[in-house]
C-alpha cells in the first residue's frame, strides 16, 4: 500500500518526464482550471501579485507558451534543446484533507545542438513547491512555484517551462 | 583595428547605409565605446524615487564600471565608483540599501556618504605625501535629473535637456500619467542575458518590421487565444497585428544624440484609453481633456541611446548593460504611478514579465536572433551589414530631427552617425 508521498515521488517523476519529452499539452492537463504555475523573480516573493515574475501563467498563460513552441515559425525550437530533469529531496509539507503541498529540488540540464557558439549545456536548479488536489490515485496541480537560485541573476533566455 | 595608431578609420567601418561586422565584435572598439561614448553620454540610473532617504543607495553601470547612485546627509544624489581607492576592491555589493557608511571588506577603509575617506585604519602610517582629500571614493562629477529620472556622465555632450531633445516626451509620458506626478519603484528587476554585442540590442528596439516575423510563433499563439476570458489584458492588446504595409505608416523620429520614438503606433490598431478609474481621477486632477492627452499620448518604446529604452504607457525601463563585446545584459523594472489605481502597476507588472523577462515569449525570439547575428559576424564572410531600409525617405525636420516612417532603420543610420561623433571626439 503506497503512502502519500510514494504517491507524490511518482507524481513529480511522471511531470517531469512529460516535461522532457516535449508533451506540453499532456503536462498542462495536470493542472487544475484554475491551477498556474510560477517562477518568481526572488525567493522572498509572498505572493503573485506583488512585483515581478520570472513566469507567471495560470490555464491561458501557459496554453500561450505552448502554442508558441508547436508554431513552425518559433526559431528558438530548431534545433530543439534536449533536457534532463531531476527531482529529488521529496517532502510532503503538509497534508490537509484533499490537498498535498510538497517540497522538492529540481536540477534540469538543456542543451542545444546547433552551429553556433551559443551551442552549450545549461543548468537550471532551485526549490518547487507543488500545491497538489487529490484525484483517484494521483493528483491535479493547484498551483506549481519554482524558486530558481538564479533568479535575481542575469538569465539566459529560456523558451519551455522549467 | 583599422586606422593607423590611435586613429579610428571610419571609412573602414560605416557607409552612408551599411556597417562593417567589425563595429559588433571588435574589442579595441568595444574599448573605446566604454571610455568614449559610455562614459561621456549622460546615462540612465534610476529614478530619485528608489533613493528617497539619506543613505538610500542603488547600484547601476555606466559602461562595464559598477557605481554607487546615493542620497548624502545633505540629501544630495551623488554617483561613486564602486571601488576603494586602496586596492581597488568593490565596497558595496547589495543592489539597494540604506547605509551610514561605505566600508571595504579588505582592510576597513571606510567612506562617508558624500564619499569622504572617513576612516583608515594605522592612519600614522599614511605619511604626508598621502593626500587624504584625494582618496574618497571616485565621484563620477555630472549627475542631474530630467522629472526624477537621475543620470550621469564622466564629461557630457551637452546640458541634459539639450541631450535628451524631444526624447524628453517620453519621460513626461510617463510621469504625467501619476496624478501625483510621482513614482515608485515596484519590487525587484528582472534581468536576461544575450551572447550579442550591446548595439545589436538597441538597433532592434525600435524596428517595428520584425515582430510580424520574429515574433510570428508568439502572435499566432494570441491571435488563437485572444477571445478566452481569462486571458492576461496585456496579450490581448498584443492580439492584433496590422498587415506590414501598414506598418509603414506610423512616424519614427530619431534625435540630433542618437535617441529614437515611434508615434502612431496606437492610431494604427485604433487603441484608445478607456474611460476607467485611472482617467477619472487624472480628469478630477486636470480636466477632462488633458485627462484623455495623458492617456491617449502615441508614443511606444522609446530609445535613449546608448543606455535604456522607456516604455512609458507602462511605466517600463529596460537597462541596456554591455557586459563585454560580445555579451549583454538587460534589466527590466517598472514604476508605480502614485495616486493611479492598484490595476495600473498590475498592468505594468504584467508587461514587464510577458515582454521583458528571460522567459518571456517575445524576448526568447528577438536573443535568437541576435545571437544569430553575432554569430556571422565573428566568424567572418560577408563584411557588410546593410542599414538601408527607407533611407531615401528619410528627411531632416526643422526641429534637427530625422523623420521616417515607422519601418525604417533611419534610427538606426543615426545612431552610427552619433556613434562616429563620439569616437571621432578621442581619436582628434
Amino acid at each position: 500500500m503506497s503512502t502519500v508521498r510514494d504517491r507524490v515521488e511518482a507524481f513529480l517523476y511522471e511531470e517531469a518526464q512529460l516535461l522532457d519529452d516535449r508533451r506540453f499539452r499532456d503536462w498542462l492537463a495536470l493542472f487544475l482550471p484554475d491551477g498556474y504555475y510560477w517562477v518568481p523573480s526572488s525567493p522572498e516573493q509572498q505572493d503573485r501579485e506583488d512585483g515581478f515574475s520570472i513566469i507567471n501563467e495560470d490555464q491561458a498563460g501557459m496554453l500561450i507558451r505552448i502554442e508558441r513552441l508547436e508554431h513552425p515559425a518559433a526559431y528558438t525550437e530548431q534545433p530543439m534543446r534536449r533536457t534532463c530533469r531531476s527531482v529529488s529531496n521529496i517532502v510532503v509539507l503538509e497534508e490537509t484533507g484533499s490537498l498535498v503541498r510538497v517540497r522538492s529540488k529540481l536540477v534540469l540540464h538543456d542543451y542545444r545542438v546547433c552551429d553556433f557558439a551559443t551551442d552549450e549545456a545549461r543548468v537550471f536548479c532551485g526549490t518547487q513547491f507543488h500545491d497538489l488536489q487529490k484525484q483517484d490515485d494521483s493528483f491535479a496541480i493547484a498551483s506549481r512555484r519554482f524558486d530558481l537560485i538564479s533568479s535575481e541573476a542575469s538569465l539566459p533566455v529560456i523558451s519551455t517551462p522549467f | 583595428m583599422p586606422g593607423k595608431g590611435n586613429n579610428i578609420e571610419f571609412s573602414e567601418l560605416l557607409r552612408e547605409d551599411e556597417v562593417h561586422r567589425r563595429v559588433y565584435t571588435d574589442e579595441d572598439l568595444f574599448r573605446r565605446e566604454l571610455t568614449h561614448l559610455f562614459q561621456k553620454s549622460w546615462i540612465l540610473l534610476g529614478h530619485a524615487c528608489q533613493v528617497k532617504d539619506s543613505g538610500d543607495f542603488i547600484l547601476g553601470r555606466i559602461g562595464t564600471r559598477s557605481v554607487i547612485i546615493v542620497r548624502g546627509k545633505d540629501r544630495v544624489i551623488r554617483v561613486f565608483e564602486n571601488r576603494c581607492m586602496h586596492r581597488g576592491a568593490t565596497v558595496c555589493s547589495e543592489r539597494k540599501g540604506n547605509t551610514s557608511r561605505f566600508t571595504c571588506p579588505y582592510h576597513n577603509w571606510t567612506y562617508g556618504l558624500d564619499g569622504e575617506l572617513a576612516g583608515i585604519p594605522l592612519a600614522d602610517d599614511y605619511t604626508d605625501s598621502f593626500d587624504r582629500a584625494a582618496h574618497g571614493l571616485a565621484e563620477v562629477p555630472h549627475v542631474d535629473q530630467y522629472r526624477g529620472f537621475i543620470f550621469a556622465s564622466y564629461a557630457p555632450p551637452a546640458d541634459l535637456e539639450t541631450f535628451l531633445g524631444s526624447a524628453r516626451r517620453s519621460f513626461d509620458d510617463l510621469v504625467e500619467r501619476s496624478p501625483e506626478q510621482e513614482l515608485e519603484i515596484i519590487g525587484t528587476d528582472l534581468r536576461y542575458r544575450v551572447r550579442a554585442n550591446w548595439k545589436m540590442v538597441i538597433e532592434n528596439l525600435n524596428d517595428a518590421l520584425h515582430p510580424l516575423y520574429a515574433h510570428a510563433s508568439a502572435f499566432a499563439a494570441i491571435r488563437h487565444l485572444k477571445d478566452r476570458e481569462d486571458i492576461n489584458p496585456v496579450m490581448r492588446m498584443a492580439a492584433s497585428l496590422p498587415p506590414v504595409e501598414m506598418l509603414r505608416k506610423p512616424h519614427s523620429i530619431a534625435t540630433q544624440y542618437g535617441h529614437s520614438y515611434v508615434e502612431g503606433l496606437l492610431a494604427l490598431g485604433n487603441i484608445r484609453a478607456p474611460r476607467d478609474e485611472h482617467f477619472e481621477i487624472l480628469a478630477a486632477r486636470h480636466s477632462e481633456e488633458e485627462a484623455e492627452r495623458i492617456l491617449n499620448g502615441d508614443i511606444h518604446v522609446s530609445l535613449l541611446y546608448p543606455s535604456a529604452t522607456i516604455n512609458s504607457r507602462m511605466q517600463t525601463i529596460r537597462l541596456i548593460r554591455p557586459l563585454s563585446v560580445n555579451e549583454t545584459e538587460v534589466v527590466a523594472y517598472a514604476y508605480r504611478l502614485v495616486g493611479a489605481p492598484d490595476y495600473v502597476a498590475r498592468i505594468a507588472a504584467e508587461y514587464v514579465w510577458t515582454s521583458s523577462s528571460a522567459a518571456s515569449f517575445v524576448v526568447v525570439d528577438d536573443f535568437e536572433v541576435y545571437e544569430r547575428c553575432q554569430e556571422t559576424y565573428e566568424r567572418g564572410g560577408e563584411d557588410w551589414i546593410s542599414v538601408h531600409r527607407s533611407a531615401a525617405n528619410d528627411r531632416k525636420g526643422d526641429d534637427g530631427n530625422l523623420h521616417g516612417s515607422g519601418t525604417s532603420e533611419g534610427y538606426i543610420r543615426n545612431q552610427y552617425r552619433v556613434w562616429k561623433e563620439y569616437l571621432e571626439r578621442e581619436s582628434a
